[in-house]
C-alpha cells in the first residue's frame, strides 16, 4: 500500500497543503523549520489520531489556519484506493472517516483492518521514524514491536518463548515456592507434619490405656483397705450409740418390771375380752326386753284403731249397678247435650227445602219430583248449542248480505252495472247538459241579480225587525237577523242550481240517469263515473260478480233464519215436557234442575235428624229408670232430671270411700294377728338372756354386774404397764439389733459410762468421715480413669488425623507430580530455547542481518537476537560478539535500521505493505555508511514505498541522486 | 475322608482396621471424609452381621486385622466389640495376625481381652483348634501367627492334618511369590497341597480368588474393603459350605461400604463443555449403577485427541469440572463422588508431523524426542546430560527444600518416571503452551 495524496487542511504550519505522492522513494526536501516533522507527525496523526494536548499546548495547532486535519489517499497493492479523513480540534481520534473503495465508509476498525492491525506505537517505531526513534533500543524492545521481531519467525505468534516460560514459571509459583507460606503445596506439606506429629503423640494411646488400668487396679485395692477401715469405725461409733440411746429405756424398763410384781397377779388371770363380754350380755338382756314391751303396747293400740272404722254394706252390694251407671253417666250427658241440636238440625233442613222451592218458583214436592239425571242436562247443553249455532248463523247470513248490498248514490258503482250502450246514451246527455250549463253561464243571471235578491232578503229582515222592535221583543232582534240571513243565502245559492233551460235539462237529467235538478257537479261527477266504466271491464266484471254474491247471500240468510225458528220451537216442546218453566232458556232451565240436587239432600238431613232425636229421647228415658230405681234400693231420694248427673257421681264417690274403709278394716286384722304371733317368742328370748347375765356373773364369782366391772378395770390398769413393758424391750430390741442381744445390751447399758461412750461414738465417727472422703477421693479418681478409658477406647481423633494425613499426602503427591510434570516442561522449553539461539535465527533478524551487513560494508556478520531478550548482539566479522552498548553510536543507528528494514520486510511477507518514512536519519553516518544506506533504502523502495524527509541537499542526492524523485518543501 | 457334620463358616481376613483410605486426590465434603475414615470397620461390622445372618458355623481371620502395629484402641475395641457380638450369637472365631499387625507389636492392649470363645493364634508352629457346634467337632483349624512383621520362613509347610474330619489352614502367605506384594511366609501350591488341608484360608493379597480347585482348596479372602484405588471392584467375604462328604463350596459375598471404581473416557466427540459435562457426568452414573448400591469412590481419565484438549489444559478447569459433575450424586449416601478427574488427552495434532515443522515448537518436540533417545541410547555421556537436565528440573522440590525432603519423598519421581511419563507429559504441557501461542 502507498499513499497516492496527503492533504492538510489545517496542521501546524500547512493550510490547505497538498503533494502527490509516487511509488517507490520519494525525498522531501526541505530548510529547518520547512515543514517536515510536521508533515511526518500529519502522516501519523491521520492515520492514528492526534497526540494529547501537554502543558496547556495543543499538538501542531493549526495555527496557519484551516481545519486541523487533512486526508490520505491510499492505494493497495491491488489497485484499490482508499480514502482516510481525520479532523479534530484536541488530542485523541477526532473526527474519522475512512472511504472503501466502493464508496462505503468506516471508521476506526476498518481503518485498523486497512493497516493489517498495525498499531500507532508499531508504526511509530519501525515504519515512520526519525533520528529520535532510531537512537534508541527501547523503541524497538516494546511489546509490539518484539512480538514482531521473535515471534515472526518462531511461529510463536505475539509470544515470545521466555513469555512462555515465564507463565509457566508463574504456575509453578503458584503451587510451590521455596520460601513461600500460602502456596498450596507449601501449606500442605506444613499440614502433614503437624499431622505426623499429632498422630505419633496419639499412638501411644495403648500405653496410656495400660498405665490407666494399672491405676485403676491400684486404686481398686486401696479403696477395698479404706472400705474395711471405715467398716470398723462404723461399727465402733454405732455400738457406742446403741448403749447412749439404750440406757434410757433399759432404766424405764427395770422399774416396770419391779410395779408389776408387787400387783395382784390374779388378774393377769382374766380373760381380756371379760370387759365386752359383760358389756354385751348386759345390753342383750336389756335389749330383749324392751322388745318384747313394744309387742304388747302395739298389739292394744291395734284393737283400738279397729273399733272405730264404719263399712257401708248396702253400697257395696250395689257397687255393679252403680259402676255400670257411673260408666254410663258421660254418654247420657252427651245425649242430654245431642237433643236440642238435633232438633235444630231438623228444623234447618226443612227450611232450607222450602227456600229451594221458592227459588224454583213452585212447591217442593214439585222439586223434588223433577228430572236432574245428566241425561237432561245434557240435553240443555245440546239445545243450547243448538240455538246458539243457529243464531250465529243467522247472523252471519245478515252481515254478509249487508256487506254486500250495492251502496246508495255511488255513480260509479251504478255505471259499472249499466249495458255499454246505455253508458254512451247517457255520458252523450251529460255533455250535452254540460254545455247547456256553460252556456247557462256566460249568459245567465250573475252578480246584480244575486245581490238584488240578497238586497229584498235584507229588507225583509229590516222590516220584520222594525215589526219586532214596535212591538218592544227586544229579544227577538237576534231571530229577525237570523231570518233574513238565511233567506239571503237562498236567494244566492238558487241562480247556481239550474241551468237556464230548464224543461231540455230535465229531460237530458232523466236521459242521463240523474234526478231531476242535478247540479253542474253531480252532472260532471257522474260523467267521470261513466267514463271510468267505460275504461274498466275488469272493475265492470267484479260489480256483476258482487251483485251475485249479494243474492247468493240474502238466500243464507231466509235459510238461517228457517233453522233458528226450528231450534226454538224443538226447545219449547222439550220444557213444557219436563214441567220446567215455561218460556226459560236453556241455561234457565239447567239452574232449576241444579236446585234439585240441594233440595234432595235437605230433605235427607231432615230425615235423619228426625230419627236421631227419636233414639236420643229413648235412651234418655232408660238411664233415668235405672238410676231411680237404684236410689229407691238405697233408701236415697229421687233427683231431679237435671241433677240426675251429679247424682250418679256422688254415688261412684261414695262407693270408694265404702271400699276404702273395707280394705283398712281387713289390714288391721292382719296386723294384729302378725303381733299376736311375734309376742311368744320375745318372751322367751327376754327370759334367756337373764339367764346368760346371771351365768357370767356366777362364773367370775361376781355378785352383780358392778362387781365384775370393778375387778375388770384393775386389770386392764396391769394390762396397760405390760405394754409399756413390752414397747420397751422392742425399742431396746431395735437398738441391739436383735433380740438375742437385748440381754447383753441391758447388762452392757447397766454398766456403761455415759460419758466415755460419748468420747468413743465422737472418735469412732470422725474417723468414719475421714475414710469416706478417701473413699470419695478414691471413686473420683476412678472415675475419671474410667472415663479417660472410654475416651481412650472410643477416640476418633487417631483415626481422623490418619485419614486427613492420606488424603494430604494424595493430594500432596498429586500437587507434586504435576509440578514435577511443569518443572520438566519448564526446562525442556528453556533447553529448546538455548538450541534455538544456537541453531535458528528469526527470519527478521536474518534480513537484518543482511542489511546491516551491506550498510557497515560487511564489517558485522551475524545479529543475534534471541526469543525472550530485548537486547541485541552482533559478530563482527572479526573479533567478540558485542551487544549494543559496546557500538559507536552510528554502528548502532545502523544495526537499528537494518532491524526495522528487516521488520518492515517482514511485515510485507504476510500483510499489506505500507509505506515507509524516515525523517534525516542519515546524519550520524559517514559517507561510505551513508552512501550504502542509501542504496538499501532504495533496494527497500523498490518493494515499499517511501518517503525520506531531510534538510540536507547531498542526502538527496544521495538517496535520488537524478532528483526525479525529490520534492522540495517550502 | 471321614465323614462330617455339614456345617458353614465364614473366612475373612485383611480388615486392616484403622486404615485410612489413602491415595484420594480430591478434597470432599466431611460426610463423605467421616465415611472413609470408618470404611473399614463398617466393613467389619458388615462381616460380624454377614456371619450372624447366614448362621455359620464360626468365622476365620487370615490376618492382618489391623492397618499398623499401633492400631487405634477403637480400632481394637470395635474387632475385639465384632468378636464378641459372634460369640454372644454362638459363633466362634479364629484369628491369626500377619504382617501388619504381627504380636511383637506394641500395639495390643492387653485389657482389651478376646472373648473366650475366640482363638488366637500364636507364633509357634503345629498348633491347632477345633471348632465344635454342640460339642461335636465340625473342624479342626490349624494356624499360625506372625511373631513379627517380616516372616521370610514358609509356614506351610508346618501345616499338617490329623485324622479330623475336615482340616482348615489359616495362614498369612505369599503363595507363589507374588509381585506387587511383600514376599512373607513365601510357599508354593505344591507346599499347600502336600499340607493334606482340605481348605486353606488365606491372607494377604487384597485381591480375593481361588487359587487351585484339585482337591485343596486354597481361597484369598481379599480385604472387605478396598482403602485405595488399587483395590477396586467388590470386596467382601467368603461362606463356605461344608458338606457330609467334606466338599467346601466358597461363596463370595460382598461386604464393602465404599467402592473404588475407574474408567477412561475418549474425548474424541465431545466438542463442547457441556457435551464433556454430561460425557462426564454419564460416566459416574454408570459406575454407580454397577456399584451395588454401595457409595462410589470413582477415578475417571480423559484420554484421546480432541479440540476439549485446551480447555482441559486451562488452570481450574478440571477442578470445575469435577466440581459440577459431583454436585448431583456426591451430595446424599451412597454417594457418587468422582474423587479424581485426570486429564491425558493429547493435542489434536500429529506430534510426529509437528515435529518436522522447522519452528520453536517443532524445536520444543524435537528436544523432548532428543531426551527420550537419550533413554533409550547406549551414549552413556548423552544420557548422563539429560538425566542431569530433567533431574535438575525437580530438584528444587524435592532435594533442595528441607520439607520436600522429609514429606515428599515418596513422591519424588525416579529417574523411570523421569525419562517415561513425567517426561512424556512435561511434552504435552509444553506442546500446549506453544500451540496456544501459535493461535495468540
Amino acid at each position: 500500500m502507498r499513499i497516492e495524496r496527503i492533504e492538510l487542511d489545517g496542521f501546524g504550519r500547512f493550510s490547505g497543503a497538498g503533494w502527490d505522492l509516487g511509488p517507490g522513494l520519494t525525498v522531501v526536501l526541505g530548510a529547518n523549520e520547512a515543514g517536515k516533522t510536521t508533515l511526518l507527525n500529519g502522516i501519523r496523526a491521520l492515520l492514528f489520531g492526534f497526540e494529547a494536548t501537554r502543558d496547556g499546548r495543543t499538538w501542531y495547532p493549526a495555527f496557519a489556519g484551516g481545519r486541523r486535519g487533512g486526508r490520505l489517499a491510499l492505494v493497495t497493492s491491488a489497485g484499490e484506493r482508499w480514502a482516510v479523513e481525520r479532523h479534530g480540534d484536541r488530542g485523541g481520534t477526532g473526527a474519522l472517516t475512512v472511504r472503501a473503495p466502493n464508496g462505503n465508509t468506516g471508521g476506526q476498525e476498518t481503518l485498523d483492518r486497512l493497516l493489517a492491525g498495525v498499531d500507532k506505537e508499531l508504526f511509530t517505531n519501525v515504519f515512520a521514524f526519525g533520528l529520535g526513534e532510531l537512537q534508541s533500543i527501547q523503541s524497538l524492545s516494546g511489546e509490539g514491536v518484539r512480538s514482531r521481531i521473535y515471534g515472526a519467525g518462531s511461529g510463536l505468534g505475539g509470544m515470545s518463548a521466555a513469555d512462555l516460560e515465564r507463565t509457566l514459571r508463574a504456575r509453578q509459583e503458584a503451587v510451590f515456592r521455596p520460601r513461600g507460606r500460602d502456596q498450596e503445596l507449601n501449606r500442605l506439606v506444613a499440614r502433614m507434619e503437624e499431622l505426623r506429629q499429632r498422630i505419633a503423640e496419639l499412638e501411644q494411646q495403648p500405653a496410656r490405656y495400660e498405665e490407666l488400668h494399672r491405676e485403676l487396679a491400684e486404686l481398686a485395692a486401696d479403696r477395698q483397705q479404706v472400705e474395711v477401715a471405715r467398716r470398723a469405725a462404723a461399727e465402733s461409733a454405732a455400738r457406742a450409740m446403741r448403749l447412749t440411746d439404750a440406757q434410757p429405756p433399759a432404766a424405764a424398763l427395770r422399774a416396770l418390771e419391779a410395779e408389776l410384781a408387787a400387783g395382784d397377779r390374779a388378774l393377769d388371770a382374766l380373760p381380756a375380752g371379760l370387759d365386752g363380754e359383760l358389756t354385751a350380755a348386759l345390753s342383750a338382756h336389756e335389749a330383749a326386753a324392751a322388745a318384747l314391751g313394744a309387742t304388747e303396747r302395739g298389739l292394744a293400740a291395734l284393737d283400738a284403731r279397729l273399733a272405730e272404722l264404719r263399712v257401708d254394706d248396702a253400697l257395696l252390694a250395689a257397687a255393679a249397678e252403680v259402676t255400670a251407671l257411673a260408666d254410663e253417666r258421660p254418654l247420657q250427658l252427651a245425649r242430654d247435650g245431642a237433643l236440642a241440636e238435633l232438633r235444630a238440625t231438623r228444623a234447618s233442613a226443612a227450611e232450607e227445602l222450602a227456600d229451594l222451592a221458592r227459588r224454583g218458583g213452585d212447591s217442593a214436592t214439585w222439586l223434588l219430583a223433577l228430572d236432574d239425571s245428566i241425561a237432561a242436562i245434557q240435553a240443555t247443553r245440546d239445545a243450547e248449542s243448538r240455538l246458539v249455532a243457529a243464531e250465529a248463523r243467522r247472523t252471519r247470513a245478515a252481515t254478509l248480505a249487508a256487506s254486500l248490498a250495492p251502496s246508495d248514490h255511488d255513480p260509479l258503482e251504478e255505471a259499472l252495472l249499466l249495458d255499454p250502450g246505455v253508458v254512451a246514451d247517457r255520458r252523450a246527455a251529460l255533455r250535452e247538459l254540460d254545455e247547456l250549463w256553460i252556456r247557462g253561464a256566460a249568459a245567465g243571471p250573475g252578480p246584480p241579480r244575486r245581490w238584488l235578491v240578497a238586497g229584498v232578503a235584507a229588507v225583509a229582515s229590516v222590516v220584520v225587525g222594525a215589526i219586532l222592535v214596535a212591538s218592544q221583543v227586544a229579544s227577538a232582534i237576534p231571530l229577525a237577523l237570523l231570518a233574513g240571513l238565511l233567506a239571503g243565502l237562498v236567494a244566492w245559492r238558487l241562480p247556481q242550481a239550474r241551468p237556464t233551460d230548464t224543461r231540455g235539462s230535465e229531460r237530458l237529467l232523466e236521459r242521463a240517469g240523474l234526478p231531476p235538478g242535478a247540479d253542474i257537479a253531480a252532472i260532471r261527477r257522474a260523467d267521470d263515473a261513466l267514463a271510468v266504466a267505460q275504461a274498466s271491464d275488469g272493475r265492470r266484471a267484479a260489480s256483476v260478480a258482487r251483485a251475485a254474491q249479494h243474492e247468493e247471500a240474502e238466500r243464507e240468510r231466509a235459510e238461517a233464519e228457517l233453522e233458528h225458528a226450528h231450534a226454538r220451537s224443538a226447545w219449547d216442546v222439550w220444557v213444557a215436557e219436563r214441567r220446567l218453566p215455561r218460556g226459560a232458556s236453556p241455561e234457565a232451565a239447567r239452574q232449576v234442575i241444579g236446585l234439585v240436587t240441594a233440595a234432595r239432600r235437605a230433605d235427607q238431613a231432615r230425615s235423619a235428624a228426625e230419627d236421631r232425636l227419636q233414639a236420643a229421647e229413648v235412651a234418655s228415658a232408660a238411664f233415668a229408670d235405672r238410676l231411680e230405681r237404684l236410689l229407691g234400693r238405697l233408701g236415697r231420694p229421687i233427683p231431679a232430671p237435671e241433677l240426675r248427673a251429679a247424682t250418679v257421681v256422688g254415688l261412684a264417690d261414695a262407693l270408694v270411700t265404702a271400699r276404702a274403709a273395707a280394705d283398712r278394716c281387713a289390714d288391721l286384722r292382719q296386723q294384729l294377728d302378725a303381733a299376736a304371733r311375734d309376742q311368744a317368742p320375745l318372751a322367751e328370748h327376754a327370759a334367756a338372756r337373764a339367764a346368760d347375765l346371771g351365768l357370767l356373773l356366777a362364773t367370775h364369782g361376781a355378785a352383780d354386774a358392778a362387781e365384775l366391772q370393778a375387778r375388770v378395770a384393775a386389770a386392764g390398769e396391769r394390762g396397760t404397764l405390760h405394754v409399756r413393758a413390752r414397747e420397751l424391750r422392742a425399742r431396746l430390741t431395735g437398738i441391739a439389733g436383735g433380740e438375742a442381744r437385748v440381754v447383753d445390751l441391758l447388762a452392757a447399758a447397766a454398766d456403761a459410762d455415759p460419758a466415755a461412750l460419748d468420747v468413743e461414738r465422737d472418735e469412732a465417727t470422725r474417723r468414719v468421715a475421714e475414710l469416706d472422703a478417701r473413699g470419695h477421693e478414691l471413686s473420683t479418681r476412678a472415675g475419671e480413669l474410667q472415663a479417660e478409658l472410654s475416651t481412650l477406647e472410643q477416640g476418633v481423633e487417631l483415626g481422623e488425623r490418619r485419614q486427613e494425613l492420606a488424603v494430604a499426602e494424595g493430594r500432596a503427591a498429586e500437587l507434586a507430580r504435576a509440578w514435577a510434570v511443569r518443572a520438566v516442561a519448564l526446562r525442556l522449553l528453556e533447553e529448546t530455547r538455548h538450541r534455538y539461539e544456537r541453531e535458528r535465527q528469526p527470519r527478521v533478524v536474518q534480513d537484518a542481518t543482511a542489511y546491516f551487513e551491506r550498510i557497515t560494508g560487511g564489517a558485522y556478520g551475524r545479529i543475534v537476537a534471541a526469543p525472550g531478550e530485548a537486547s541485541v548482539r552482533v559478530e563482527p566479522a572479526s573479533g567478540a560478539p558485542r551487544v549494543t552498548d559496546e557500538l559507536s553510536r552510528g554502528t548502532a543507528e545502523q544495526l537499528y535500521l537494518a532491524l526495522r528494514f528487516g521488520l518492515v520486510e517482514q511485515f510485507a511477507r504476510t500483510a499489506e505493505p505500507l509505506p515507509v518514512v524516515m525523517d534525516d536519519i542519515l546524519v550520524n553516518f559517514d559517507a561510505e555508511r551513508a552512501g550504502r544506506a542509501a542504496s538499501a533504502i532504495r533496494s527497500l523502495a523498490e518493494r515499499h514505498q517511501v518517503l525520506y524527509f531531510t534538510c540536507h541537499p547531498w542526502t538527496a542526492a544521495l538517496l535520488d541522486p537524478g532528483g526525479s524523485g525529490t520534492v522540495a518543501l517550502d | 475322608m471321614p465323614s462330617t457334620l455339614p456345617f458353614r463358616f465364614l473366612h475373612t481376613g485383611d480388615l486392616h482396621l484403622d486404615s485410612p483410605v489413602i491415595g484420594l486426590r480430591g478434597e470432599a465434603t466431611p460426610e463423605i471424609m467421616a465415611l472413609l475414615r470408618d470404611a473399614t470397620s463398617r466393613a467389619w461390622r458388615n462381616v460380624v452381621a454377614l456371619a450372624i445372618a447366614e448362621r455359620v458355623d464360626f468365622v476365620v481371620v487370615a490376618g492382618d486385622v489391623f492397618e499398623r502395629s499401633s492400631p487405634t484402641l477403637l480400632g481394637q475395641t470395635r474387632f475385639r466389640d465384632g468378636l464378641l457380638e459372634l460369640a454372644a450369637h454362638g459363633i466362634g472365631s479364629f484369628v491369626v495376625h500377619g504382617n501388619h499387625d504381627p504380636l511383637d507389636g506394641i500395639s495390643w492392649a492387653p485389657s482389651l481381652t478376646f472373648p473366650p470363645q475366640a482363638h488366637r493364634f500364636g507364633t509357634g508352629a503345629g498348633e491347632s483348634a477345633v471348632a465344635t457346634r454342640d460339642g461335636a467337632p465340625l473342624a479342626t483349624v490349624h494356624g499360625r501367627s506372625y511373631p513379627s512383621a517380616a516372616v521370610l520362613e514358609n509356614y506351610a509347610v508346618g501345616f499338617l492334618r490329623g485324622d479330623e474330619p475336615f482340616a482348615i489352614g489359616l495362614l498369612h502367605a505369599n503363595v507363589g511369590d507374588r509381585p506387587g506384594h511383600g514376599n512373607y511366609a513365601p510357599c508354593s501350591l505344591d507346599d499347600l497341597r502336600a499340607a493334606g488341608i482340605d481348605y486353606w484360608a488365606l491372607g494377604h493379597i487384597h485381591q480375593p480368588g481361588i487359587l487351585t480347585g484339585d482337591g485343596t482348596l486354597a481361597v484369598y479372602c481379599g480385604n472387605p474393603q478396598g482403602r485405595d484405588p488399587g483395590e477396586m471392584g467388590p470386596r467382601g467375604a467368603w461362606l463356605v459350605s461344608v458338606d457330609e462328604a467334606g466338599r467346601a463350596t466358597p461363596e463370595f459375598r460382598a461386604c464393602d461400604v465404599v467402592r473404588w471404581a475407574s474408567a477412561d473416557l475418549a474425548i474424541e466427540d465431545l466438542e463442547t463443555d457441556e457435551a464433556l459435562l454430561s460425557a462426564v457426568r454419564s460416566s459416574l452414573a454408570d459406575a454407580t449403577d454397577a456399584a451395588d448400591g454401595r457409595s462410589l469412590l470413582f477415578r475417571l481419565r480423559l484420554t484421546g485427541r480432541g479440540p476439549m484438549h485446551a480447555s482441559l489444559r486451562r488452570t481450574g478447569y478440571l477442578d470445575d469440572l469435577r466440581r459440577l459433575a459431583n454436585e448431583e450424586l456426591a451430595a446424599v449416601p451412597p454417594f457418587a463422588w468422582l474423587e479424581s478427574l485426570t486429564d491425558a488427552t493429547r493435542p489434536a495434532i500429529d506430534v510426529a508431523a509437528r515435529r518436522a515443522v522447522p519452528d520453536f515448537a517443532g524445536d520444543f518436540l524435537r528436544t523432548v524426542e532428543a531426551a527420550r533417545r537419550a533413554d533409550r541410547g547406549t551414549d552413556p555421556g548423552e544420557h548422563e546430560s539429560w538425566r542431569a537436565i530433567l533431574e535438575s528440573a525437580v530438584h528444587p522440590l524435592f532435594d533442595e527444600w528441607p520439607r520436600g525432603r522429609r514429606i515428599l519423598a515418596d513422591a519424588r519421581p525416579t529417574e523411570g518416571e523421569l525419562f517415561g511419563a513425567i517426561l512424556d507429559e512435561a511434552e504435552g504441557v509444553g506442546i500446549d503452551l506453544l500451540l496456544a501461542a501459535e493461535e495468540s
